[in-house]
């Protein structure tokens, strides 16, 4: 070997050393990143002796990596139900302070009995209709929360088609740069450290599986199969609803032309902040609503007038309880939409809006012909003693509902709170533990790709050693040809 | 004393190349002239002084950044062409792309090579025929329509059955499918074509396969889609026992793209077993037109073009050329040589091929000279000098002395 070639592969040491410690540098800058991979230098030793970086790889674990992608897609999904089972739960209320829909039925049957037992007592009478009053606004304030609840799913679930088709978009630059990378030999794994956070941020919006394929191309598909990227990003699509009342049903994503949420989805989707936000959208709180519905036709139901006459001709008709439906009676153990939105006192019984509160007692709103007490007595109390039982009464329920069919309406009513609890616990509960599990795989595939600063430490003192004897080689190298000109002098 | 001139001057000139790349040393060699001479008398002769190139001799390689520089390790040349178009080897490679697209070494000269564009290149042996200038210039834009591609999917055993008259086949607005997928390819032009594949059980280990054009599709997406989008269908069994598709059944779904070529899909490795739809596999050939981005050299020669969108064609090959006796090839200015008559003829081949040796991308050949060798050569060179030097002044001085004999 010539002094010539010493000196050449003494600086391509020189050359390879530099390149490690500017690959060290990155690995140690991006310590802290949650999605930084470890990236090392790969080193050949060229035909002359010396030695060259060939390439620059990362550390992966494909496998790993698809675990984090579903459990984040699984911690997401469970996220958006629970927050939004949260917001469902005020119409509860604290129970103490007995403004919830069951709480006030509950007390709506102890006034009533309170005012059979004196029938003559105004005061009462009137304490009794302030009740059944603060009972149809909690349950209109509760319909106006759960379809509020609705409409924030529905604009939430057009944010995340947004920032999909974004998240998409950028990911197709990112692939696009890997592929020609990988093509030229060029150093992609910042490229792939971008790909890889693109997709985890997608898997937080929609469950995804990825395709490798040649050359580094990477394609997507969700978790029911639906092509999301495939060389171009696919179209997510959805219209928002603007207006969200009991019965009205929400758009449906499509992704490349194939419904993925809704009744009629080809091949829906099963994880992900989407899928969790149109569970609450379509399922959670249309169930509730159905429960709340319910709850209004059955009171509207039992406050029911008859015609009194000895030969009844006219149809029964709305008594205490009216709704936009009134004077007919809703059908029995059939869902009617929309009447807890509507339910509210009869302005004829309201002592505020210049009715009479005697009217609970007499009856006879719409007319003279459905007067129960027909005499005006003031100690009359069997239509107040009938309404009371009513109240404690098993009557059917429709089971669209998702509760007993048949139940007194306090039983129903208290159902629902229990319906309501339970799903929140459950959500809660699954929520943790897939939160628990997103954090496990991502450690996982943290420590299995990450950066480790104590092992960065020890190959930079290793590349510094490796370099300080190069540049002695090429001293001594200098020495041997100062010999040699002295000589030649 | 003219013959170690001789060689302090090809001392001189390997020092002075000692980083000229592809730079073959040069050394001086001598043979003794000897004169007629009897017994009893010494005619003295002199020494004459052979000039010897030693260009078969292998330099060591330098990597650089640049994927254009080049060096051949191995007995070839690069075939170049100065502004005469003479055709003559070199192992300079450090090749850059002048102005006009052609790639041209540190002398000045451009490399040559065969085009690769339309097909397989018609080397000449021995002669220089058919090559060209490497032009990155020249190769364009260049769309590739899709010809061929794979699609391996699962589809779920259990899925729902979809009546006859509900095939996507059947192009109905009531048609219903078990599965989808959608694959970009492209037409004469370059131009994306979407196209949706549908599959869909039509009875017990039985599934119809559909392709439609996407931009055909009903508004919103779906069916049905028009008379023009319908593209093409066939009938899957697949085997109870393995979930294979069975030996009898077609392995491929032949698209016609619309405005391209035939696409034949390639389906066999396509199962039915009872887990979800999963694709397995999924790729189209053809890219759509996009300007070059780079070009990348493989160690046989074939220089490929990268472009925008990642892919790449074959544009050109670059050969490698030889002859019989390296060490007699006649240099000329910038590191070229020409065959002459003691050489041999030039032959041409393509690297990893038959002794031409492979071509290093991205690596540049370093001189031979080593600086050491040469200063040794110097002192050498120096003290016969000296020496010649001495035997002159003493045969000056004996003159001397016979001159002064007569006085």
């Amino acid at each position: 070997m010539s002094l010539n070639i010493a000196t050449g592969v003494a600086n391509s040491s020189l050359g390879a050393n530099s390149e490690q410690i500017a690959v060290l540098s990155r690995n140690i800058a991006r310590a802290g990143e949650a999605n930084a991979s470890r990236k090392t230098v790969n080193l050949v030793t060229t035909g002359d002796g010396g030695v060259r970086a060939a390439s620059i790889t990362r550390a992966s674990n494909q496998a790993l990596f698809v675990n984090s992608l579903t459990a984040r897609s699984a911690a997401a999904s469970h996220q958006a139900i629970t927050s939004s089972l949260n917001q469902l739960e005020r119409t509860i209320n604290d129970p103490e302070l007995d403004a919830s829909p069951a709480a006030l039925i509950e007390k709506l049957g102890s006034d009533l009995q309170q005012y059979a037992t004196t029938p003559g007592d105004i005061t009462v009478a009137k304490s009794t209709v302030l009740t059944a009053k603060k009972l149809a606004v909690s349950l209109n304030e509760a319909t106006s929360i759960t379809q509020a609840v609705r409409k924030d799913a529905d604009a939430g679930i057009a944010e995340a088609v947004t920032r999909v088709n974004e998240l998409l978009r950028q990911f197709g630059k990112a692939n696009e740069t890997i592929v020609k990378g990988v093509q030229s030999g060029a150093d992609v794994t910042d490229a792939l450290d971008e790909r890889d956070s693109l997709l985890a941020s997608v898997s937080e919006l929609i469950g995804v599986r990825p395709l490798n394929r040649a050359g580094g191309d990477m394609a997507l598909y969700t978790d029911g199969g639906v092509t999301l990227f495939e060389t171009t990003a696919r179209t997510v699509q959805f219209t928002a609803t603007s207006m969200f009342t009991a019965g009205i049903q929400g758009g449906s994503v499509t992704i490349d032309g194939v419904p993925v949420t809704g009744s009629s989805a080809a091949m829906p989707i099963s994880s992900g902040k989407i899928y969790g936000l149109t569970q609450v959208r379509d399922d959670y709180a249309v169930s509730y609503q159905r429960q709340l519905d319910e709850t209004a036709r059955a009171l509207v139901d039992i406050f029911r007038e008859t015609d009194q006459s000895a030969t009844p001709l006219l149809a029964d008709a709305t008594g205490l309880f009216t709704y936009s439906g009134a004077p007919a009676i809703p059908g029995t153990g059939t869902i009617v939409n929309g009447v807890a939105a509507s339910i509210a006192v009869n302005p004829a019984v309201d002592p505020d809006l210049g009715g009479s509160a005697k009217l609970l007692r007499d009856s006879g709103v719409n007319g003279a012909a459905y007067v129960y007490n027909a005499t005006s007595a003031s100690g009359f109390s069997d239509r107040l003693l009938t309404l009371s039982d009513a109240l404690g009464a098993n009557r059917p329920f429709d089971a669209v509902a998702g509760l007993e069919t048949s139940a007194n309406v306090r039983g129903f009513s208290a159902s629902s709170v229990a319906w309501l609890s339970e799903a929140r616990k459950t959500a809660s509960e699954d929520m943790d533990y897939s939160e628990t599990m997103m954090q496990r795989s991502g450690e996982a595939l943290s420590s299995a790709t990450g950066v480790n600063i104590d092992q960065e430490m020890t190959r930079m003192l290793e590349v510094e050693r490796s370099y300080a004897a190069s540049a002695k080689l090429i001293a001594a190298i200098d020495g041997m040809f100062e010999t040699l000109l002295a000589a030649a002098g | 004393m003219a013959a170690q001139a001789n060689r302090l001057g090809t001392v001189a000139d390997n020092i002075a190349n000692g980083s000229t790349a592809g730079y073959k040393r040069a050394s001086a060699e001598f043979s003794s002239f000897i004169l007629e001479s009897g017994v009893s008398d010494y005619q003295s002769g002199s020494v004459e002084t052979n000039i010897r190139y030693g260009v078969s001799e292998q330099g060591a390689l330098s990597y650089t950044s640049s994927i254009t520089d080049l060096a051949v390790r191995g007995d070839g040349f690069f075939v170049v062409s100065g502004s005469d178009a003479q055709p003559m080897l070199t192992r300079a490679g450090s090749f850059v792309e002048d102005g006009e697209g052609n790639l041209v070494n540190a002398g000045g000269f451009k490399l040559m090579g065969y085009s690769l564009v339309n097909g397989a290149p018609s080397a000449v042996a021995n002669g220089a025929a058919g090559l060209e200038a490497i032009n990155l210039g020249s190769v364009g834009m260049q769309a590739n329509p899709s010809t061929e591609g794979n699609l391996y999917v699962n589809v779920d055993a259990d899925a729902a059955l979809v009546a006859a008259a509900n095939l996507p086949s059947a192009n109905a607005t009531t048609a219903a499918f078990s599965s989808k997928t959608s694959l970009i390819a492209y037409d004469n032009l370059g131009r994306e074509v979407t196209l949706d594949v549908y599959f869909t059980k039509t009875a017990a280990n039985a599934w119809e396969v559909a392709a439609f054009d996407q931009s055909g599709a009903a508004t919103g997406g779906g069916f049905p889609y028009s008379a023009a989008a319908v593209l093409a269908d066939d009938a899957l069994a697949f085997d109870p026992a393995t979930g294979k598709l069975t030996a009898a059944n077609a392995q491929s779904l032949t698209i016609p793209v619309p405005n391209g070529g035939s696409l034949v899909l390639d389906l066999s490795q396509t199962t039915q077993l009872a887990a979800n739809y999963t694709v397995l596999s999924a790729k189209v050939d053809g890219n759509a037109p996009s300007s070059v981005s780079e070009v990348q050299i493989g160690e046989d020669g074939t220089m490929f073009i990268v472009f925008q969108d990642g892919s790449r064609v074959a544009g050109y090959q670059i050969p490698l050329a030889t002859v019989r006796s390296p060490d007699n090839l006649d240099p000329l200015a910038g590191n070229v040589y020409m065959p002459s008559i003691d050489s041999g003829d030039m032959l041409i081949g393509f690297a990893d091929q038959g002794g031409f040796g492979a071509i290093v991308s991205g690596a540049i050949e370093q001189s031979t000279v080593d600086l050491a060798t040469e200063l040794t050569a110097m002192i050498e060179s120096q003290r016969n000098y000296t020496v010649n030097s001495k035997v002159f002044q003493t045969g000056a001085e004996l003159i001397d002395v016979l001159v002064n004999l007569k006085r």
